[in-house]
C-alpha cells in the first residue's frame, strides 16, 4: 500500500515515514501543498497524510482540489491541537479522519488500517485477527477448528468490529449497521447478538470487550 | 470627542454663568439708576416751571430776568426756555418756538405732563402745565411750558452705564482669578498623585496610601484593587513560568542522558530497550508541555467565539472509548450511563474534552493499574451536569485531597507517569466556565465529580 505523507515539519515526516515504512508500507514524503497536488493528480496513491498547516498551498485546500476533480483516495488530517473548527473544516472538506499532534505513532497506524479496510479497494481479500481468518468476498469466517458459521446478523456484527479492531464501536453504530438505519430494535437486541457472537469465536484467540453504556471493541486477546 | 481639562471645564462652568447674571445685574442697575435720575430731573423742571410762571404772572407778563435765567441755567447744567400762553391767549411771553407736544397727548388742568422733543435740531425734555391765576387782572388758565436740552442728562446716563460695566468688569476679572488659580489649588491633590504614580518603577504595585479628599477615594481605591489584581496576577504568573521551566528541564535532562546512553549501548538489544525508554520520556515530555499550554489557556479565560453547545454524554463516551483503545492489554470493566433529563453544556469543546480526558486518564492510570473498573456517570440536575469518575484503585489519602489540585503536586512514587497537573488543569477548566472539580467521599477507590452548567 502506498502511502503519501504531506508533512513540512521535518523531523516529524522522518519519524513518521520511518514507522509507517517499517510496518509494511510505501512511503513517499513531500513538504509543500502544490507538489502535493501535482504528485496526486499525477501518480496518485492509496492513502494520504496530510498535514493542515502546509507552506503554499494548505491541507484543507489541496484536499478539496483532490475531490474537485474526483480524487476518492483516503485522506487523514494532522493538525496543532485542540481547533475543533479545523475538524469540521476538514470534514466538510472530504477528510476521511482527523489526527490531532501530537498524537501516538501506535494510534495513527491503527487509524491507517482501519481507513484501508474500510475502503473496499484496499480491503485484503482475505483478514486475520488472532487465530482467526476471515475471507470477506466469500463472508467465510475460519478459526482454528475449521469453518465457523455465524447467522446474518452476528456476521455483520463480526465484520462491523473486524474493520475497526483496536478501536471501541459505540452502540448506536453498530445497530445501524446490523439492523439498518432508523430500526426501532431495543440495543438488548445487539447484547443478544454479541454474547453469541462470543460464543461462536470461543477459541479463535480474539476478545470482544464491553464497555458498558459506550460499545464494543475487539481486538487479538 | 475632544476631552477639556478639570480646570478648564470648572473654570468655564462658573465663569460664563457668572458673566451672564452680572451682565444681567448691571444692565438692572443702570435702567434704575436712569429712572431714578429722569425723575429727579423731571421734578427739577417742574419746579423751574412754577418758578417761572410765578414769576411772569407776578410782573404781569413781563419777560423773564436775564439774571434769573442765567442762574437757572447755571445751576441746572443745561439751559431752560420757556413759554408762557395767558388766558384765552391774551399774551404770550417767552421764546416762540416751543417743543411740539406728542398728538395724542393732552394737559389736564393742574397735572404737568413731560414730554420728549426737539427744537431747532436739539434733543430736549419738556413740561406742560395748565395753573388756574386767580388774579383780578390775569385771572384765568395760563398755559406754562419750558424746557431744557438734555446734554447733561445724556452724560449722566454715560457715565452710570461706564460706571456700571467697570464694576462689572471689575468683579467678573476678579473673580475669574479666583476661581483658576483656585482650581488649581483644589486639585492640587491630583496633580499630586499624578506625580507620585509617574514616579513609581514600573514593577511597584503598592497600594496608594496617601491622604486624599473624599472625591477620589473611589478612584483610587478602584485602581488599587486593580493593582493588588495585577500583582497577584503577576506573582501568579512568575511562579507558573519557574515551575513550568523546572518541570520541563527534569524531563529533557532525561532525554538528554537517555540519548547519550545510546552512544555506549553494548548490544543491539540493548539499544532496543533504551530507545524504548527514551520514546516513553519523548512522549511524556510533549504530553507535558501539551498539558503547560492547556493550563495557560484555561487560567487566561475562555474566547466567547469558541464556545457552543457541547454534548456532555458523546465527549464521555469518546474519551472512554478513546482511553480504552489506548490501554487494549489492561483488563477495565468500563461503565457508562446518564440520568435525568440531558441538557447542552455551552463551552469550548476543547478544554471541556480536555478536562474530562484528563479524569478518565487519570482513573485508568492511577485507579486501574493493574485491573479494576472505571465508570462514568453523567447526571443531569436543573442547570447542570455532574459527571463523576470512580475508580477502584487505592484511593487518595483525605490528607491529600487538597493538595492534588496544586499544580505540579503528585501523589507518592506510584505516580510516576504523571506531570502533576490534569486535576488543576480539569479545575481550572471547570471554573473557567463556571463550574467546579472536587474529590467526593468514596469507599475504596476515588470518586471525581465534574460539575458544569448546562443551557435550559
Amino acid at each position: 500500500m502506498r502511502i503519501l505523507l504531506v508533512e513540512d515539519n521535518e523531523g516529524l515526516a522522518r519519524g513518521l515515514a520511518n514507522s509507517l515504512r517499517d510496518h509494511g508500507y510505501a512511503v513517499d514524503v513531500l513538504d509543500d501543498g502544490e507538489a502535493a497536488d501535482t504528485f496526486l493528480s499525477t501518480q496518485g496513491a492509496d492513502l494520504a497524510v496530510i498535514d493542515v498547516n502546509l507552506p503554499g498551498l494548505n491541507g484543507f485546500e489541496l484536499l478539496r482540489r483532490m475531490r474537485q476533480r474526483g480524487d476518492t483516495t483516503a485522506a487523514l488530517m494532522l493538525t496543532a491541537r485542540g481547533e475543533t473548527r479545523d475538524k469540521v473544516l476538514g470534514l466538510d472538506a472530504g477528510a476521511d479522519d482527523y489526527m490531532v499532534k501530537p498524537f501516538e505513532i501506535v494510534e495513527l497506524l491503527a487509524r491507517i488500517r482501519v481507513l484501508s479496510r474500510r475502503r473496499n479497494d484496499l480491503k485484503p481479500v482475505k483478514e486475520q485477527i488472532g487465530a482467526l481468518t476471515y475471507d470477506r468476498s466469500a463472508r467465510l469466517l475460519t478459526g482454528p477448528q475449521g469453518p465457523i458459521d455465524l447467522k446474518r446478523r452476528e456476521r455483520a456484527l463480526f465484520e462491523s468490529l473486524l474493520t475497526n479492531a483496536g478501536r471501541v464501536v459505540q452502540k448506536e453504530d453498530l445497530l445501524e449497521q446490523i439492523y439498518g438505519t432508523g430500526a426501532d430494535i431495543e440495543t438488548n437486541a445487539v447484547e443478544l447478538s454479541v454474547s453469541r457472537l462470543r460464543r461462536a469465536l470461543a477459541g479463535g484467540g480474539v476478545a470482544i470487550r464491553t464497555l458498558r453504556g459506550i460499545g464494543y471493541m475487539m481486538s487479538k486477546d | 470627542m475632544k476631552s477639556w481639562s478639570l480646570r478648564s471645564r470648572l473654570f468655564l462652568l462658573i465663569i460664563l454663568p457668572l458673566v451672564l447674571i452680572a451682565a444681567i445685574a448691571g444692565l438692572a442697575r443702570f435702567v434704575l439708576a436712569e429712572r431714578m435720575s429722569e425723575r429727579l430731573y423731571d421734578k427739577t423742571l417742574l419746579v423751574t416751571a412754577l418758578t417761572i410762571s410765578r414769576d411772569v404772572i407776578l410782573s404781569e407778563g413781563d419777560v423773564l430776568a436775564e439774571q434769573l435765567l442765567d442762574r437757572l441755567t447755571n445751576s441746572l447744567g443745561d439751559p431752560v426756555y420757556y413759554r408762557i400762553v395767558g388766558p384765552g391767549g391774551r399774551f404770550v411771553t417767552g421764546y416762540s418756538d416751543a417743543p411740539e407736544r406728542p398728538k395724542n397727548r393732552d394737559t389736564q388742568p393742574g397735572v404737568p405732563l413731560f414730554y420728549d422733543s426737539q427744537v431747532l435740531g436739539q434733543k430736549v425734555r419738556a413740561v406742560s402745565l395748565e395753573e388756574f391765576i386767580s388774579e383780578p387782572q390775569f385771572g384765568g388758565w395760563v398755559t406754562v411750558e419750558v424746557w431744557q436740552t438734555v446734554r447733561e442728562r445724556e452724560n449722566l446716563s454715560r457715565l452710570l452705564f461706564l460706571q456700571s460695566i467697570s464694576i462689572m468688569g471689575v468683579v467678573i476679572s476678579a473673580a475669574a482669578m479666583l476661581v483658576w488659580f483656585g482650581i488649581r489649588l483644589g486639585l492640587k491633590p491630583l496633580t499630586d498623585l499624578q506625580e507620585a504614580v509617574q514616579l513609581r518603577s514600573p514593577d511597584d504595585l503598592h497600594p496608594i496610601r496617601r491622604r486624599l479628599p473624599i472625591e477620589i477615594r473611589d478612584l483610587v481605591g478602584a485602581m488599587n484593587a486593580l493593582f493588588s489584581r495585577l500583582e497577584r496576577a503577576f506573582a501568579q504568573r512568575d511562579a507558573f513560568i519557574a515551575d513550568a521551566a523546572h518541570q520541563l528541564r527534569n524531563p529533557v535532562a532525561a532525554i538528554q542522558a537517555q540519548a547519550e546512553s545510546l552512544t555506549t549501548a553494548v548490544s543491539e538489544e540493548d539499544v532496543r530497550r533504551r530507545i524504548g525508554g527514551l520514546v516513553e520520556t519523548a512522549r511524556l515530555t510533549g504530553r507535558l508541555t501539551q498539558q503547560l499550554l492547556t493550563l495557560e489557556k484555561a487560567r487566561t479565560g475562555l474566547t466567547p467565539d469558541r464556545r457552543t453547545e457541547l454534548d456532555l454524554p458523546r465527549i464521555a463516551r469518546e474519551v472512554m472509548a478513546k482511553a480504552a483503545e489506548l490501554r487494549p492489554s489492561q483488563p477495565v470493566d468500563v461503565t457508562f450511563e446518564t440520568g435525568g433529563v440531558p441538557a447542552p453544556v455551552f463551552g469550548d469543546a476543547v478544554l471541556v474534552e480536555e478536562a474530562v480526558t484528563n479524569l478518565v486518564d487519570n482513573a485508568f492510570i492511577y485507579g486501574c493499574k493493574d485491573g479494576g473498573a472505571v465508570s462514568v456517570s453523567i447526571d443531569f440536575v436543573p442547570g447542570k451536569a455532574v459527571l463523576t469518575v470512580e475508580d477502584t484503585g487505592p484511593g487518595i489519602p483525605p490528607a491529600l485531597r487538597k493538595r492534588v489540585f496544586d499544580r505540579f503536586f503528585r501523589g507518592g512514587e506510584q505516580a510516576e507517569e504523571g506531570s502533576g497537573l490534569g486535576l488543576p488543569i480539569a479545575r481550572s477548566i471547570a471554573e473557567a466556565h463556571g463550574g467546579s472539580v472536587e474529590i467526593l467521599e468514596s469507599q475504596g477507590g476515588t470518586r471525581v465529580a465534574l460539575c458544569l452548567p448546562t443551557i435550559q
